[in-house]
Parts: structure tokens; sequence; C-alpha cells
């Protein structure tokens, strides 16, 4: 008996680590759990990395873009310009530090408008790293003007520049960091009433749960377009462009809670006929305490992958209430901005890197669909591929 | 034998020669004959006798087509009971037209953007020739005023028909004028093109063909107002009348027979309350009920008619009795039908026309969207003008802002001065018009008049950083607390929040401004709104900065005080100042006293209306005006720019535009009912 | 029995008395976006050039009847909604009621052939996707499903109709060729509409498909885990038998729930693809009425008939539900 509870107990090494191991299985909380099943999913885990990256380059965009995404950082002689990407060598050589050519341009009506480009090949600009540049508070309150990389002189882009000079890299970066803010304010907030409304309304049923089902039909039913005219009017003349889309990711979250209200409600209204409830109800808890402590910790998983999933949804709304004019607009930086930009015919045939910013709308709403469908694989206990 | 032969040939040949029909003359080629007292068209007697030739009609192999289509028209009679009998003679630019063809159009809704496109068909009493000069005679023959501009009297054509069939005479003048315009069930107050001087006018028909405006004081630009206006002076009494109560007794009683309310409900289905020519007709907002009326559109005088109206578009028919014809008398309109489509979407629209599928468009066409049109001409068919337009992004300040520090500030004439000289206009020029534009100053009278001196047009448009820095340190705006922005003389922090809505203004010339009015140290934010938005926050005086377009041609002004009197235009147009206004509108009642360069431009632009178009006096009046405006800065001007004007190469006797705009009414100076199209 | 039908009851009383409470939110929105139907339609008008002054909106204003207390409007706008008469829009001045005619029957069927279409792909890829362990057929199936959702519809058609242009001079616009635009209807009209219509059917369907393939998918899995699955493949079934005898019957209950709602969502993007392709139909009208010209009354009219058909959607759906399946119908009726 000695021997199953003493650790010091000597084990051949490879007994030991499958000792080890169903330990850690058996001891092991539901997050670990989770977390180690989500690793065996490899689309899931790509998925994962993607969204890091993403996420990442948004937080640090001050810092990784070279210069400053609004209409002060612009370059007044590139305007519409296609990517400049830094080479080692050319035609006059190689060399260690990358560098790129000058290009001089000009239009006029001979030319219906369009840049003509003559590119200068002997006169190189040299890359350099850790430059001084415009200044920024880097996650928001520390205060550096040093960017990752820029020129010794003349400008940079990698993708591009638009119609008034301004950097499309500079502007995706931030862009990417916007939609994030919206996204997650609006998650949490309908994730919040999504709980507390579907909660009630499962757990007590009855005509409880009718009236407010009602409620919640209603709220759904309400067409978003108009709602969001409404209370756009609304908003303050002195609001700055920012503030204002805070403003819309808390409308865009009071307008997303059915859905989620609905799957708790949906999810209590099964669980609550389960025994452990009534085991619970009999030992004399409140219906709080049942709610809080056992029915919502059973499908927490689900919670945390409706979240997840949630999120793309709501990046989405704000690019199509962007499109028609009623979300956020230039000059502000989000993805929805610039995915209205690209809804041009003209842009759409000869300004083609104005789409490099959707390939990352893209990426970043199919990471995030990846990523709640793995955590939903990973988190559900009968799933077959975790036996 | 022979010579009796010959004799007798010659008999017969002599007569036809001087019989000969008159000569195909074009702009183009004249073929010698000297202009008419107008250019480019004559009366008929004229023309006859400078051509030496009789003229004989000839019609639209399709009018009998046509005139079916025309529901509520009777058979067709003979061209020669058609026409008036002075029909006038348009000589068409390049070539004699051929009959045929639809004209492919599109407009925005139902109401909106469409204003080009009616402008095409528009007919009035006269009309602007195409140097935006001369006004020539359309539907009046003649006229005539008296010496002190308080009587205007306008011959019309004997024989003139409505597209129905029935004559046009004085009487439907003066039922326009009397019946309409006049009366209240119609329009709660009249309109103020009715109107001289806030009193109305009288209007008598002492015979069919003889109307005389009797006005209560002098006002030479009524005329102009008929050359420019979309508002024909004219509806068929015949017609309508019937359902007037005023007029016909039994209105109300035949109005309920179909189906409608009372009279005046049947004469809003039809006339829209409204001159717009492009008010739905009871197709579109009666179909139920208009198999009960006697026609589907009411009769008119232009050269096409609507056979068909829904949500999605019109189409049209030739006027079989249109009261012009060219020169060798074949009837107007070349064109047999016009399709005119609805689409909203500015994408799709340019779509459209890249794809050659219109065949003119020039409103809601932009200069953005310039080179997309430009390199696909070829592929396309079609070419792109690009003219100066007449009004520019203007901005102005606040003057009467309820913020008092602000106002004080915004009144400073120095302030206003650097801002306007911290905006570097050669580089907007560059960003937003493709190196196209004309950077100036505000141009109140656009295009230019001699009056105006050229100075004007530089006054402060120089892009000079330093002097705005300069002049802002004069009046006390400077930097206490170091983070770069200045702030107002009394300490406060200033922002200039600059709302703008596309409609009105650009939004990249908006942020290239507030970038530049931050580089001197105003502190700006740049904010996107719906022009509702923004219109309802200019009426409240919330405004900080005013952002929309300003400028009028002259002949505007003479009909419309509104411009030089504050707020400085009409509820859909650039104003600031709006206690001023309110000021002079109830006579100091309420609102803020203006400064006396207020008043007298008030009084000034009032004073040029009555004074004699040409004469010293007005001239005078004019550099005043100018002066006021520029000199106080009461508006900073931008740039000057031209906009596209699209044309299919399949559309012929399309001459070039002046200008791209609405205010001489679009295409009406370069008369398109002698458009045609080839295959 | 007699419960069935005091739930039902119930539930009808209940439809009603949303579409109410959302029709009174509705007319609440409208109103508080500034301007009202005076200034549209002026604004209009001005649009084109003419001088209106605050006098002649004024005066719009009282012809309009927009001067009376709330209540009373929306007293008289809802009575008349119920009765299919929704007064005259703004800016068109012409009969709501015609102007709608069978728009709205098209628009629907729009959606709810986007809304089975999107259902086709998503529940057999969703079934495949829950029970197999080929993960490349599962990923690229995912993959392609999902692009549907992150491609705005906007791009993706805007896109689409520019191919089309500009490599085969054909913009691929509106429900009609021009010569069945104003036509009676016949069966060759018919054809013509599928025939322009695959188009926006096609766009909005595949990004639905994202959201029913999430939903099929996750409900799948649940329930495929069950043991009730495990007995029955012991007892010897296999395959796609076993698939669609048990785990996927018991999943298609909650689908069934929430294809109202679904409508509801394809029905808020079908505007904007409307606008782009310029369909002639109710979700064009509706972008036009409420972003661009502000036409209370016409989008007003809209929105009811489209909240009415989402609410008799789902009372139905839920009535069916509660018939057929046990556990929902002890639920409620406890």
């Amino acid at each position: 008996m000695t021997d199953m509870t003493d650790p010091n107990t000597s084990l051949p090494p490879a007994a030991d680590a499958e000792r080890r191991a169903k330990e850690a299985y058996f001891t092991a909380s539901q997050s670990q759990l989770i977390w180690a099943r989500f690793k065996k999913q490899r689309a899931a885990m790509i998925a994962a990395y993607v969204l890091m990256f993403l996420l990442l380059s948004g937080l640090f965009a001050p810092f990784l873009s070279p210069y400053d995404p609004n209409i002060a950082g612009r370059n007044k002689d590139y305007l519409n310009g296609a990517p400049t990407i830094p080479m080692f060598c050319d035609t006059n050589g190689c060399s260690v530090r990358p560098f790129l050519h000058t290009i001089e341009r000009e239009r006029s009506m001979a030319t219906n408008f369009r840049w003509v480009e003559t590119v200068n090949e002997d006169k190189r600009r040299y890359m350099e790293f850790f430059v001084e540049g415009s200044s920024y508070k880097l996650l928001g309150f520390i205060p550096m003007d040093t960017h990752l990389f820029g020129m010794n002189e003349g400008f940079i882009h990698l993708f591009g520049t638009d119609a008034s000079g301004k950097d499309i890299f500079s502007r995706t970066l931030h862009a990417i960091w916007t939609s994030i803010q919206v996204g997650t304010i609006g998650v949490l907030i309908a994730f919040v009433l999504a709980l507390i409304i579907g909660g009630i309304s499962g757990y007590y049923g009855g005509w409880i749960d009718s009236v407010l089902q009602m409620i919640t039909d209603a709220v759904r039913t309400v067409p978003a377009i108009p709602l969001f005219m409404a209370i756009a009017a609304f908003v303050p003349q002195e609001w700055s462009a920012e503030e204002r889309f805070f403003f819309i990711s808390m409308i865009l979250g009071l307008i997303g809670w059915p859905t989620l209200a609905r799957r708790v409600r949906t999810h209590l209204l099964t669980e609550r006929n389960q025994e452990y409830v009534l085991a619970a109800q009999l030992c004399g808890a409140s219906p709080r305490h049942v709610i809080g402590k056992h029915l919502l910790p059973s499908f927490t998983s689900y919670i945390i992958v409706d979240l997840v999933i949630s999120f793309p949804y709501m990046v989405l709304s704000e690019t199509a209430l962007s499109f028609i004019g009623l979300g956020l607009k230039d000059p502000v930086n989000s993805l929805g901005v610039m995915l209205q930009n690209v809804t041009s015919a003209d842009v759409l045939l000869n300004y083609q890197w104005y789409f490099i910013p959707v390939i990352f709308f893209i990426a970043l709403v199919m990471a995030f669909v990846f990523v709640g469908d793995g955590l939903r694989d990973a988190a559900d206990p009968y799933s077959d591929n975790n036996k | 034998m022979k010579r009796i032969l010959l004799s007798g040939v010659a008999l017969f040949a002599l007569p036809a020669a001087a019989m000969a029909n008159c000569p195909a003359v074009t702009v183009a080629d004249m073929g010698g004959i000297a202009m008419g007292d107008y250019p480019q068209q004559f009366e008929l007697s004229a023309f006859q006798e400078a051509a030496g030739c009789t003229m004989e009609f000839s019609a639209n192999p399709e009018i009998e087509a046509l005139n079916a289509a025309i529901r509520g028209n009777g058979d067709l009679p003979p061209l020669a009971e058609r026409l008036p009998s002075e029909p006038l003679v348009v000589v068409p630019y390049d070539s004699i037209g051929q009959y045929g063809g639809t004209l492919d159009v599109l407009s925005n809704a139902t109401e909106a953007g469409t204003s080009d496109f009616l402008s095409v068909r528009h007919v009035n009493l006269v009309r602007y020739s195409d140097d935006l000069q001369t006004i020539v005679p359309n539907i009046a023959k003649g006229w005539e005023w008296n010496e002190d501009y308080t009587q205007l009297t306008f011959m019309l054509r004997e024989g003139h028909k409505w597209s129905d069939g029935a004559l046009f005479t004085s009487a439907d003048v003066k039922f326009w004028h009397d019946n309409l315009m006049l009366d209240t069930n119609i329009f709660e107050s009249p309109k103020d093109y009715v109107l001289v001087g806030g009193e109305q006018m009288t209007v008598d028909a002492p015979d069919a063909t003889t109307v005389v405006f009797n006005l209560p004081a002098p006002k030479p630009g009524l005329l102009a107002h008929f050359a420019t206006s979309y508002a024909q002076g004219f509806q068929p009494k015949h017609f309508l009348g019937q359902f007037h109560p005023a007029i016909n007794e039994n209105a109300d009683a035949m109005a309920q027979e179909m189906g409608f309310e009372n009279g005046y409900a049947v004469i809003s289905a039809y006339y829209g309350s409204s001159d717009w020519t492009d008010t739905p007709s009871p197709l579109l907002s009666n179909p139920e009920k208009v198999g009960n009326l006697p026609a589907d559109v009411v009769p008119t005088l232009e050269s096409h008619i609507y056979i068909s109206d829904t949500t999605e578009g019109r189409q049209l028919v030739a006027n079989p009795y249109f009261h012009q014809v060219d020169t060798t008398g074949q009837q107007l309109p070349y064109i047999s039908r016009q399709d005119e489509v609805y689409i909203n979407d500015n994408e799709v629209r340019i779509l459209k026309l890249v794809n050659g599928e219109v065949d003119y468009k020039s409103q809601s066409v932009r200069l953005e969207s310039a080179p997309l049109l430009l390199e696909n001409q070829e592929s396309g068919d079609y070419s792109i003008q690009l003219k100066p337009t007449v009004g520019m992004p203007a901005f102005s300040f606040n003057l009467t802002s309820p913020d008092a520090a602000k106002a004080e500030v915004f009144g400073n004439l120095t302030f206003r001065e650097a801002m306007s000289v911290a905006i570097n206009r050669d580089e907007l020029n560059e960003v937003g018009f493709f190196g196209q534009g004309t950077p100036t100053q505000i141009l109140p009278f656009n295009p230019v008049p001699n009056f105006v001196d050229p100075k004007w047009a530089s006054h402060m448009a120089q892009y000079d950083p330093e002097l705005a820095k300069t002049k802002l340190d004069e009046i006390g705006m400077v930097d206490t607390d170091g983070d770069g922005f200045r702030e107002l003389p009394n300490g406060d922090a200033l922002v200039l929040n600059m709302q703008f809505s596309t409609q009105g203004i650009a939004g990249n010339v908006v942020e290239l401004v507030g970038q530049y009015w931050a580089d001197v140290g105003v502190q700006t934010t740049v904010k996107e709104v719906t022009p509702d938005e923004y219109r309802s926050a200019q009426s409240s005086n919330l405004l900080d900065v005013g952002l929309w377009q300003y400028g009028a041609p002259l002949a505007i002004h003479s009909g419309l005080n509104s411009f030089f009197r504050a707020p400085f235009g009409t509820y859909f147009e650039h104003r600031t100042g709006m206690l001023w206004g309110e000021w002079l509108d109830t006579g100091g009642a309420s609102g803020v006293e203006p400064p006396q360069f207020v008043k007298d431009l008030s009084d000034n632009i009032d004073a040029f209306q009555s004074a004699t178009p040409g004469s010293d006096e007005q001239a005078a009046l004019g550099a005043a005006l100018v002066e006021g405006f520029v000199g106080n800065m009461v508006m900073i001007g931008t740039v000057s720019s031209p906009e596209p004007i699209y044309a299919s190469n399949k559309l012929q006797n399309f001459t070039e535009f002046k200008t791209w705009s609405f205010e001489y009414y679009r295409t009406y100076p370069y008369r398109g009912t002698q458009w045609w199209l080839t295959e | 029995m007699l419960n069935f039908a005091r739930f039902v009851a119930i539930r009808a009383v209940m439809a009603m008395i949303t579409l109410v409470i959302v029709s009174l939110v509705v007319f609440s929105l409208m109103e508080l976006v500034p301007g009202d139907c005076a200034e549209r339609y002026l604004a209009f008008k001005n649009t084109q050039g003419s001088g209106i002054s605050m006098a002649d909106i004024e005066n719009e204003r009282i012809r309009l009847g927009l001067d009376r207390p709330f209540l009373e409007r929306w007293g008289k706008w809802i009575i008349g909604a119920f009765q299919g008469e929704f007064g005259d829009s703004c800016i068109l001045r012409v009969n709501i009621a015609q102007l709608l005619g069978d728009k709205f029957w098209i628009s629907l069927a729009l959606c709810l052939s986007a809304l089975l279409l999107a259902y086709i792909i998503a529940i057999p890829v969703g079934i495949i996707s829950a029970a197999s362990s080929n993960a490349t057929l599962n990923n690229s199936l995912r993959i392609f499903s999902y692009l549907g959702l992150a491609l705005p519809n906007f791009l993706l058609a805007l896109m689409i109709m520019l191919v089309s242009t500009v490599y085969f001079g054909d913009t691929l616009t509106g429900l009609f060729s021009r010569e069945y635009r104003d036509a009676e209807w016949s069966w060759d009209r018919v054809l013509d509409l599928m025939s322009h219509a695959w188009l926006p059917i096609f766009i909005l369907g595949w990004s639905a498909t994202a959201f029913a393939l999430q939903t099929v998918r996750a409900l799948v899995s649940d329930e495929i885990g069950k043991l009730y699955v495990t007995a029955a493949a012991a007892r010897g079934m296999y395959g796609r038998k076993l698939l669609w005898r048990y785990p996927a019957r018991h999943s298609l209950g909650p689908i069934v729930n929430s294809l109202g709602f679904d409508l509801n969502r394809i029905f808020n993007e079908l505007p904007i693809v409307a606008l782009i392709l310029t369909l002639t139909e109710a979700g064009a009208l509706l972008i036009e009425a409420l972003a661009r010209s502000n036409d209370q009354q016409l989008a007003g009219a809209i929105i009811f008939l489209l909240t009415a058909s989402i609410v008799a959607l789902n009372f139905f759906t839920d009535v069916l539900l509660a018939a057929i399946d046990p556990r929902v119908r002890k639920s409620i009726l406890s």
C-alpha cells in the first residue's frame, strides 16, 4: 500500500514517466486538459499562431510601423504608389544593408492622370533599424519615438500608399488593433448580458422564460441599420472619431447578446433537469449558487468557444456598417474603413495593393474561426478525437 | 418644237428652283448665310429670307407609332397642323441629323441626380446661348422690357400646340402664374422666383400670343430667371384647369369620379406641387387610378414626354407637336426615344459608363473618376471633356459662435487671414484635383465678370505658414501649455471641430486643410457626418467650421440675393453667421446685430439686382460686393477645379460645354434637342 | 392536447406582442434620426439647385402631419400597417404598398433560396466535418465554407461584377433584362429572373454557409459522442446510416429553431449586395431609404414586413419543434 502513495519508490524510468503522465492527467484542472487536447489539433494550432502574430502586430503597431498612419505621416510625393520592397542586390552590386531605388514620378492630362514612374537605379537609399521617427505612446502610456525600421532618406512603403500618400503598411497594423478593440468590447458586453439574461431565463423556465424570450426575440429582430443610424445621431459633436468608435463597439455588443443568450438558455433548460442540480437544490443551495457554481461551469467551455466565435461576427458587422457609411469612416484606421477604400472600380483595376489589408482581414477572421472550432473540440469531453 | 419643249421645261424648272427646300445649313458650315438676330437660330421668316428658300417640313417616320404610345393623344394630324405657324429654326452644330435611336441615360433615383437629363429636353420662354451671355428666344418668339424694368412682355408663337394637340396660348402662362404659383392650396407661400422683393407680380394676357408681366419693382433678373431656371413659365390650362376648382366648378366632382379626393389631388398627381419636371407622374404615384384619368402624364411643350414611369426608370418618346425644326425643315427632336435607368451606387454608375452603356452623363460624375474614364475612352467608345465648375470647396468660421471666446477669435479678421494663408493650395490641387484645378481665393461671382478687380482672386491665397504664425501670435493665440497647439487669448484650449459631409466637400481636402492648420498650431479634429447631420448642426449654429461649396454666376446673383445676405446661403448651401441672418430677417427682434460690412453687403445686393445690367452703377455695386465679401474673408476659398462630362461617340451635334455646372441648367444652353445618334 | 393548444395560443399572442414592440422600437428609431420627411424631400429637391427656406420646410411638415404627437402618429401607422397600408413614401411620394408590390416577395424568395443553399452545403459538410477523421478533407471543406464568411459580401459582389465587366462586357446588374422589366409575370419572366438571381443567391448563400456550418458541426459533434451513438455502433450500424439515423436527426432540432434568425441575418446582408448589383427589390429600397435618403415611411414599412415574416417563421418553427421534439416540449410546458 505504501508503494502507491510513496513518491520515493523507485521505478524504471519508462514506467515512472508513464505514472507521472497519468497523475498529471488525473490531477489536471479543466483548462489544462483543454489546452492539452487543443495542442494536438494541427489546424487549430496554426490558426492560434496566426492569431497571436496578428494580435501582437496590432498591439505593437506604432513601433512596427515606420510612419504615422494619419495624414501627418503622408508621403506627398508618392500618391497611390505601388509597394516598395527593399532588395539586397541590383545591377550595381550587392550590399549587406537592404536598400531601395529612388523613383521620380509625373502625371498630366496626357497620361490620363496616371503616374508615370522612372526608377533611378543609381541613387540608393538604405534601410536603417531602430530609427527615430514620429512620437507615439506604446501600449497607450509609454512615450517613445523609436520605430523598428525606416530609411536614411525618403520613405519606404512595404504595402504601397493610398490616394493621400498615407502608408498602407502602417495603416494596416493600426487598423488591426482598432478592429480587435471594437470586437473585444462588443463581445465582452454581449457576453455579460447574455450570461445574465440567458441564465435567468434558462434556470427559472416557465413564464419568466417566456417573457425574457420575447424580449430577446424582439431585440434580435430589430434590424441593425436603423438602430445604428438613430444612435449615431446621438453621438455628441465634440467626440472624436476614436470615441465614436468605442460607442459603436458598445452598440454592437448591445445587439449581439441575443444569440449568446439563447444558447445559454438552451443549455440550461436541458441541464437543470439533471440529477446533480437536484442534489444541490436538496442540499438547500440558493438559485444563484446553483447557477453560478454548478450549471455555468458545466458549460464554461461552450462559453469560451462562443466568445471566440462571435468575435469575427462583431468585426464583420463593423465592416458592413462602415461600408454603408454608418460605422467608422476615414480617417479612422480600421479594417472596415480600409475595405471601404477598396470598393471602387478604379482601385480594383489599377491599385491592387489596396487589397493587402483585405488579406489580413480574412486571415484574422479565419484564424478566430479555426481557433474557435479547435477550442470547441478540445473542450468537449465526449468528442471522438479525445479518447 | 425643240424650243417649245425647252421653254416648257424651263417654265417648270424655274418655279421648282424658286421653291427649292432650304439648304442644309449647320453652324460648322453656314453656306454663306449670315447669322440672324440671335446666334445659331432663326425665326422661320427670317431664315427663309436669308437663305432664299421655302421650307418644306418633314417629320420622324416613326412619329405615328410614338404618338400611339402617348395615352390620351388622339389620332395624329398632318405635320403642318402640328407645328406652329412660326416654328423656331435651329441651326445644328455639325450635321443635319437622322431620325431614330434611343438615348440611354442614368440618374440616381426618381428625383435625384436627374437634372442633367431633364435639361436635355427642357424648354422655357427663353434660353442662354452657349456663350452663357446672350439670351435667345425659345418658346417665346421675342420679348420686350419697358424702360425701368417693371414690365416684361413676351410674344408667343401662333399655332403652337401642347403635346396632346391643344393650343398653347398666353392663357397657359397666366394660368401657371395665377392659379398654380400663387394658389395657397398648392404653394403655402409663393416661391421667391415669382416674387419681386417679396411682392407679387401680375400677369396679363391681352391676346393669345402676348403675355405681360407687371413687376412691382425693377427686376432685370426676371428674364435671366426664365433662361436659367428649371421652372417652366407655363402649364396646360386646358388640361389642369379642368381639375382646378377656381376655373372649373365641377373640378371636385370630376376628380372624385376618377377616384381622387378632390381636384387639387389630381393636380398634385400630375404637377407634383413643383415646377420640377421629374416629380412622380400618376403612372408611378397612382398606378391603380391612372386608368381613370384622361392622360397618363400632363401635356408638355418639351421635346420628349414620359410614357413609362417606375421606380427602376422612365421611358420617353418624342413630342409630335414640338415647335423646333432644323434648317432643312425636319421637325425636332431627331432622337425618337429616351431611356432613363436609376442607379444609386456611384461605383456601379462608373462601371456602366466605362462599359459604354450610357450616351450622356455629367451630373454625379466627379473628377476622382476621371483617370478610369479617360483611359477607357477608346474601348467604351465615348469622350470625356473636363470643364470648370462654378462652386468651389470653401471654408468658413462660425462668426456667430455661441462660445464667446471662439466668437471673438473667429470674428477677428486677422485670424481668418492667418487661416487662409496657412493652406497650401498647390498641394491641395495636386492631391485632390490631379493638379487640374486653379488655386484661388473665394470667388463669389464665378465665372468672374469684368467689374471684379483680379487682385481678389489671389488675396491672402498664398502659402505662407510663417505669416500665419505671426498673425496668430499678434492676436494673442500662443501655446501656453507646451503641447504644441495654441490656446485662445483667454487661455482656454482650442480644438476646431471640422465636421463635413462628402455631399458638400471632399474628405481628403478637409483632412489636408485640418493638417495645415495643425501645422501652424491650431488643433483640429476631422469627422465625416451625414449631410443631414451637417445641415442640422449648421442650422443650430453649432458648427465651428463651415465646409461646403460656394460660388454662383452673375445670372444667378441677379435673381437670388441669398449668397450675399447673411447667412450667405439657403438651407442646403454653405452658411455662416446664422445669428446675423436671424437679425436681418426679424428686423433686429432676435439674433445678433452684424457688423457694418454685413449690413452693407445685404443692401448692396438688393441695389445690384435693381440696377440696369451692364451699367456703371451695377459694376460699382458688384465690385463693392466682392470687396466686402472677400476682403472680410467671410469665406475662404481653396481650388477651383474642373469636372468631367461624358458623351458617347454615337451622339452627334454634341458641342463643347463651357462649364460643368447646374447654374445655367446644364445642357440647356447646348441644345440637347438637336442631338442625334448614329448606330 | 389541451396543453399543446394553450401553448400554441400563448406563442401566437407573444408573437403579436413582439411584433408590436419591435414596430415601436423601429418607429422611435426613425424618429430619432435627425431630419424628417419634410426636410428629406426638400433636401432632394435642393440638390438640384432650388432655394428652399425654413418656411417651406415647416409648411411641408404640417402638410405631412409631422407635427402631431408621437403616439398619435405611431398609433395611426401601426393600425395601417396591420392592414397592409403604409402610407406614402417620403421621397417618392408614391403609395408604398404599390411601390413594394411584388418586390418584397422577390426579396423573400432570394433570401430563402440563399438560406436553402447555405443549409444544403452546411448540413453534409458539417456532418462530415464532425464525424470524419480525415484532417485534410475536414480542413479544406471548412476553409472553403468559412471563406464565404471572411470575404465581405460587398467586396465579393464588386469583384465579380468588375471581372465580368472587364472581361465579358456584361455588368451582371439587375434582376431582369430590359424587355422583362415592366412586363407581366410569365414563364419567360421567371426564367429571366432566375438567370439573373443566381449571383445574389450565390453571394448571400456562401456567407450564410459559414454560420450554418458551425452550428451543424457543433451540434453533430456534441451528439456523436453521446452514448446512444456508441450503443448503435455496437449493435452493428456504421457509416452513413449510423450518422444519419442518430446524431444528425437529433441535431436538426436546434437548426430548425434558428431558421427565423438566419433569415434575419441574410436579409440584413441583402441590401448591400442589392445595392451593388442594382437589384430592384425591397432590400435595395430599404438601404436606399435608410442609409441614403432617410425615407422613414418606406424604411419603416419594409422593416415591419420583414419583422412580421421573421416572427411568423419563428412562431411556426417553435410550434413545429415542440410538436416533434419531446425534450423541448417537456421543458417549455413544465
